[in-house]
Order: structure tokens, then C-alpha cells, then sequence
């Protein structure tokens, strides 16, 4: 096994074997990635329903708790008050274990009820760095995907490296961003 | 009403931090005093923003105070679970002075992002309109809008 032939194994044996161990937090970021890119469309954590409806609350008085608590018990929700406040414009909030209602004094009511979403709510947790621990495995995760990017370009030999088509990717890769940051970077 | 903390078991790092914990609507009244300050406060969450979690609005149980609350470094995110829950935050206020200068500065961001006839502009406007009919109200020549970097919060069961 010659000087050159070394280094190329040692690169193949590490970019295998990172990329095995970071195969998970990979999916895991990327799944986070994309649901928080588009924050602006919808919530990545909570799947969300909401409703508008009228009651006729002209016997009840919004200032009482009893009256508050009959006037959610239509939707069965007395069990889930968790408690109320009241709001500026004259409505009363009630908080939910997983939603909330706005009742207006005109009987219009807002009523939202969520749940998290099974995969997203976890992955987005952890993308937001829950604690110290976390916080390092993600630095260390970083740190993994340099050296699996930098051991990646290497692995291979003959006309499809680093210096033959290889090089054509790995040019486009880098001129994209370069190119965002032309055209919109201040 | 004015609380010392003591077995919430929130540690700030810095002993100077005054621990009483101060409710939302006595904050509102005397915020001038606090700007600057890392202080304690209390409310119920109202709202907690979907874009990340990164902020959380406390209100006082009468709706008449509120106080918006940035999540800082040591707050990953602030989970949507805890809205109707009351917290005890430690956190620095901070003070935004919206003034003509402020709004004239705003007035041209408007006019150079968007037309006349776009909607966003002629909300922006209004906004603005609104807000100078009330620094022209007000004592003072400008408005204060506070706001909290949050540092620690706790939820209290």
C-alpha cells in the first residue's frame, strides 16, 4: 500500500463511518431545516384548528367564572379550562390544555385547539438546542459535517474527482451561494 | 403585588439581581424606572410566537397590562404548551423611543420598498399616521414601547 493510497483509505474509512453516526442528527436537521424555513406558512411544531362561530351568550355575564365555564362546556372543553383572562376590546380569553377560546360580548367566539405534530415538534425541539448537552453534540454533529464534506471530495479517483467532473460540482455548489450573496448580500 | 423569590429554584447568575418578582400591571406603571435593569416579572402567557417560539407576550389577568418577552441565549424557545400558564421571567427591559425622527425614517423605508397603491404601504402609513397623532398627544414628544430579554423563566403551577 503506497504513501498516496493511505490517506485516500483513511478519508473512506472516515467518511464512512461519520457519516454512519451522523446519519440520524442528518435527518434530523434537515427534517427541522425545512419545517422552519417555512415558518411563514405554517406551524412546524402544533397542527392547528380553528373555528368562528355565534352563540347566543345574552344570559350569561363574561365577568363570572361559572358563566365563562357553561358557556365552553357547549363545546365539551370544561374538563381542558386551565383559566381566563380578559382582553382589552371587552372579550374574555380562556386557555385550554391545548387551545383556547376568545368569547366577545357580541356571542362571537374563536375557538383554536391544537396538538403537536408527532415528528416535527421533536426534531424542532431539538433543533432549537433544548440544553448544554445537546448544545455540544450539535457543535460536535457541525464539526462532522465538515469533515465529512472535506473527506467526500477525495474518496474518489480517476476521471469523476476532485479534478475531473468532481470539480465541475464542486465549483456550482460554491458559485450558487456566492451568487445569492452578489445579488442580495448589502 | 410584589413576590421574593426563594424556592422557584430560578438562579440568576448575578447577586446584585434584585429577586422580588413584579407582576405585569405593576411593571407597566413604573417601567421608566426599570429600563436597563435585569429584574423578575409575572403574567400570564397569552401568546407565544409560532415563528420559533423566540417570543412570548405575559398579560395581567385584567387585560389592561402585557409586556412582550425576547427569548435570550440561555431560552431555546418558549413551547406554545405554556399559553395560559403563569411564568416568572428574569430578564433586561428594554425601551424603544418612537419619535418623529423614528417615524420619518420609517416613512422612507415604506416609500422605498413599496408604491403608493400597494397595501402594505398604505397600512405602514396608517400605522404611522396613528402613531403621530399620539406622540403629538403625549407629554413627553415620543412614545415608549418596553420589552424584556428574557434570560430565565419558570412556569409557576
Amino acid at each position: 500500500m503506497g504513501k498516496k493510497k493511505k490517506w485516500r483509505w483513511w478519508f473512506r474509512v472516515i467518511h464512512r463511518d461519520v457519516g454512519y453516526f451522523l446519519f440520524g442528527m442528518t435527518i434530523i436537521y434537515s427534517l427541522s431545516g425545512i419545517a422552519l424555513n417555512h415558518l411563514n406558512d405554517w406551524d412546524p411544531s402544533y397542527a392547528k384548528i380553528n373555528n368562528k362561530i355565534h352563540l347566543d351568550i345574552s344570559s350569561y355575564d363574561l365577568s363570572k367564572k361559572e358563566d365563562v365555564l357553561k358557556i365552553i362546556d357547549v363545546f365539551g372543553e370544561q374538563k381542558n379550562y386551565k383559566k381566563h383572562i380578559k382582553k382589552r376590546n371587552g372579550a374574555v380569553k380562556v386557555f385550554l390544555k391545548k387551545g383556547n377560546f376568545v368569547i366577545f360580548p357580541s356571542g362571537d367566539v374563536l375557538y383554536e385547539k391544537w396538538k403537536r405534530r408527532p415528528v416535527f415538534h421533536a426534531v424542532n425541539y431539538l433543533h432549537y438546542n433544548p440544553g448544554k448537552w445537546w448544545l455540544w453534540f450539535s457543535d460536535f454533529f457541525a464539526a462532522g459535517l465538515i469533515i465529512i464534506a472535506i473527506t467526500g471530495i477525495f474518496i474518489v479517483k480517476g476521471k469523476n474527482s476532485i479534478t475531473g467532473r468532481g470539480l465541475i460540482y464542486t465549483i456550482l455548489g460554491i458559485i450558487i451561494p456566492i451568487l445569492f450573496l452578489l445579488l442580495y448580500y448589502d | 403585588m410584589f413576590i421574593t423569590l426563594g424556592f422557584f429554584g430560578l438562579t440568576a447568575q448575578d447577586n446584585s439581581v434584585d429577586k422580588t418578582v413584579i407582576s405585569v400591571e405593576d411593571f407597566q406603571g413604573k417601567a421608566d424606572n426599570f429600563v436597563g435593569k435585569t429584574i423578575y416579572v409575572s403574567g400570564t402567557v397569552d401568546h407565544v410566537c409560532k415563528h420559533g417560539g423566540k417570543k412570548v407576550v405575559i398579560v395581567s389577568d385584567d387585560g389592561e397590562a402585557s409586556l412582550k418577552i425576547m427569548a435570550g441565549d440561555k431560552i431555546s424557545k418558549f413551547d406554545k404548551s405554556i399559553e395560559g400558564e403563569v411564568i416568572h421571567v428574569l430578564g433586561t427591559v428594554k425601551e424603544l423611543r418612537v419619535d418623529e425622527a423614528y417615524l420619518l425614517n420609517w416613512e422612507e423605508e415604506v416609500k422605498g420598498h413599496h408604491k403608493a397603491e400597494d397595501p402594505e404601504y398604505k397600512e405602514d402609513m396608517a400605522k404611522i399616521a396613528d402613531l403621530r397623532k399620539k406622540i403629538k398627544e403625549s407629554d413627553k414628544g415620543y412614545l415608549s414601547f418596553f420589552s424584556m430579554d428574557g434570560i430565565e423563566y419558570e412556569v409557576v403551577k
